[in-house]
Order: C-alpha cells, then structure tokens, then sequence
C-alpha cells in the first residue's frame, strides 16, 4: 500500500511540475529557446525529492547515477527527431525516435549500471 | 509555408532575442496542459515502479525518458508548424545535455551535501549550464 502511495505521489508531482514549466516555456520566444524547457528537469525534481523523502540519499544517489544515462539519451532523441520530423507525421516521428532513445539509453546505462 | 522554405541550420545564430510573453501563455490550452500533465505523470509513474522492480539505478534511467518533449513535439508541430518542431527540438539538445550535467551533480553530491541543497545546486545548474550552452552556439 505504501508502494502505491508513494507511486500516486510521484505521478502527481512530475504533472505538476511538468505543467509548470510547460506555461513558462510556452512564454518563451524564440522556440529554440523554449526547447531548452523541453529537456528541464521537471519529473526529475519530483522524483528524486520524494525518493529523498521516502528513502533516503542512498536511494536518491543511485537514481541519479541512472539518470545519467536516461538524459544523454534524451539528447540523442532530440538530435534524431529533428530529421524524422521532415519526413513524417508528427505522433509517428515522435514515437519512432523513442526507439533511438531506447537504444542510447542502454548503450550508457551498461557501464552505469556494472560499475 | 514560408517558414518551411526559411528555416535555419542547427548551426545558424538566432536573430531574434530571448524573451517572456503572457500573451502566449494565455494562449495555452487546457487539453495542452492535461496531454503535458499526463505525460509527466506517466513517466514519473513509470520511473517509480521500474524502481520498485530493478532498483533505483535502473528506474532512475527513466528519469531522462522524453516522454514530455514528444509530447510538445507533436502539440507544437499540430498546432503550429513542423519547422516550429524542429526548432523546439534543436533547444532540446542543448537542455538534455544540461540535464546530464543535473544528473552527475546530483549523483556526485547525494551524501556529501543536505538533500534539498543537492536538488537545488543540481537544477541551478541545469538552468545556467542550458542558457550558457544557447548563448555560446545560437546568440547573435
């Protein structure tokens, strides 16, 4: 049960944030600039305060070190979808590009996760 | 589209300054806010339960998935253009990099420093290390 709540809380407050810093990146101009706001660390902020509460440093520390991996990854997404975007549907461009995602991720997180 | 035909490289300098409109946050929609909160959600969620069944290290991959941004992607490309896309997602490079860059410095300094200062200096530096990173590259 306590899994549970803890999961509701995180959900709860990566939207929360999430919103947050969509209405101040909506604000932006140029969009470049605004992009930057895409990648902002909104669900990471959520989820590690609550895993810091919940848990512990320990804890936090090691979701950190994951997430390494997971945002390297997220550059390379942006990097791939910017290609895809010409020469498909948006939805579909965006979704295909979470396969480069996938594998970016789990080419960093190996070490990562060994070491 | 003239936009399509005038859209500048990743390499192009933006002549445009770097500023705050309300207007255009008064033009958000409530089904942008609702797509954006489930997103966020949903990775937080996800995050979360990946943690409870591998560990943290591997939930906290999660952490940097890009649910968000394809969502924003796709909102911006529908509701104004595809080059409008592109260009969000050249600023999305530069702040995924940051937000590797959040990661390490929260992962070097868990136990060393109290966990809200972690939290605090890591996205500190997110923000400086984004705006940095355009200023260097796309600043005219």
């Amino acid at each position: 049960m306590h899994d549970v709540v803890i999961l509701v809380i995180k959900a709860a407050a990566g939207g929360t944030l999430v919103v947050a810093f969509a209405l101040l990146s909506q604000g932006l101009e140029p969009k470049r600039f605004a992009g930057l706001f895409s990648a902002a660390p909104a669900v990471a902020l959520a989820g590690l305060t609550v895993t810091l509460l919940d848990k512990g440093a320990h804890d936090a520390h090691q979701s950190s070190a994951g997430m390494i991996a997971g945002a390297a990854a997220m550059a390379v997404y942006a990097t791939a979808v910017i290609p895809l975007l010409r020469r498909a549907r948006p939805g579909v461009a965006a979704i295909a590009a979470l396969g480069v995602w996938t594998a970016a991720a789990a080419v960093v997180a190996v070490p990562l996760l060994a070491g | 589209m003239s936009t399509e035909t005038q859209e500048l490289k990743i390499t192009d300098r933006v002549e445009q300054r770097p500023r705050f409109s309300m207007d255009n946050v008064r033009e958000t929609t409530p089904r942008e806010l609702i797509i954006r909160f489930v997103a966020g959600a949903a990775t937080s969620a996800a995050s979360g339960a990946v943690t409870l069944i591998f560990g943290a290290r591997v939930g906290g991959v999660l952490l940097g998935f890009p649910a968000i941004m394809a969502a924003s992607l796709t909102l911006i490309a529908e509701e104004e253009d595809k080059h409008m896309a592109r260009e969000d997602a050249r600023g999305g490079i530069v702040g995924a990099c940051a937000l590797a860059l959040f990661a390490a410095v929260a992962a070097l300094t868990f136990g060393h420093l109290p966990g809200g200062v972690v939290l605090a200096l890591s996205a500190v530096v997110w923000a400086v290390i984004a705006v940095l990173l355009y200023a260097i590259l796309w600043y005219r």
